[in-house]
């Protein structure tokens, strides 16, 4: 089984996030709802990817993700940004920052599974 | 929640089961970031729920329930924006803080079904974002726009 840690500060977002991963993939997910509270998590639970929102309050998400790049325990688990920003710029700035992939909100839940497992090369 | 037992919901989909006379699936736990809220899912009134689309839905549906408060509070930061601008009296925290607010309702409306109000809150949002003075009249075009939009 998948094993998911989704990074988001709205809860709205993280629980049908983490609702539509578990109920229609079946993967196991574990949140934190801030980038230092998502770095904790996943050195402690080592998951096999990181679905994070990329404007979060304190450290948004690709500061996040240039920390834990920084940790050689979890520079290797792919991350998956989910941003709302829908301007070109923004989604070129995010691709070129190293991540697996880039999914945009709102996402469909019925799908989200799919697409993050296609973003991830997960068959 | 307003609107029909069956309200077809935009985009996804979604068929409104919580209102068809056999009760709402139910939302126990916690939004703490400590894990995914407990769902009771209570099926469309003919036995519970077994594809795994249905569950989603389902369970969605019982989250949009509970995250009505949020929206409406979203929405009401939104008037008071909308009442400062009038009055020439919109500060740019004020104005950044509105933006926030419309971003995050178009990162989450189009996920609960509801497209129109993404649409909506993306437009509010990059008139916020743009530099200038704000029209006012559109700003409250627009928010009361997205307000109607949605079954609150």
């Amino acid at each position: 089984m998948r094993r998911i840690l989704i990074i988001d500060d709205e809860d709205d977002i993280r629980e049908v996030a983490a609702l539509s991963l578990e109920s229609v993939a079946g993967w196991s997910v574990m949140t934190a709802c801030s980038g230092a509270e998502g770095i904790v998590a996943a050195h402690a639970e080592q998951p096999d990817a990181i679905l994070m929102d990329v404007m979060m309050p304190s450290m948004d998400g690709p500061t996040t993700f240039r920390e834990m790049q920084r940790s050689p325990e979890i520079a290797n688990i792919p991350v998956v940004l989910l941003t709302a920003k829908v301007q070109g710029v923004d989604q070129r700035r995010f691709a070129g920052l190293g991540v697996a992939g880039v999914l945009f909100k709102p996402f469909d839940p019925l799908t989200l599974a799919h697409q993050m497992a296609a973003t991830l090369g997960w068959s | 929640m307003n609107g029909s037992g069956s309200d077809l919901r935009h985009g996804l989909g979604f068929v409104r089961n919580g209102s068809n006379g056999h009760g709402p699936a139910k939302l126990n736990g916690s939004s703490n970031g400590h894990g995914p809220a407990k769902v009771q899912v209570n099926g469309n009134g003919h036995g519970p729920a077994t594809r795994p689309g249905d569950v989603a839905r389902e369970l969605i549906s019982a989250l949009w329930e509970r995250s009505v408060p949020l929206i409406s509070d979203r929405l009401n930061g939104l008037d008071i924006a909308c009442e400062a601008a009038v009055v020439g009296r919109l500060s740019p925290i004020m104005r950044r803080g509105a933006m926030d607010t419309a971003h995050k309702l178009a990162g989450s409306l189009g996920m609960f079904g509801y497209p129109r109000g993404t649409e909506l809150a993306r437009e509010i949002e990059q008139m916020l974002e743009d530099g200038g003075v704000v029209d006012a009249g559109l700003l409250r075009e627009l928010v009361l726009e997205l307000r109607a939009s949605l079954p609150l």
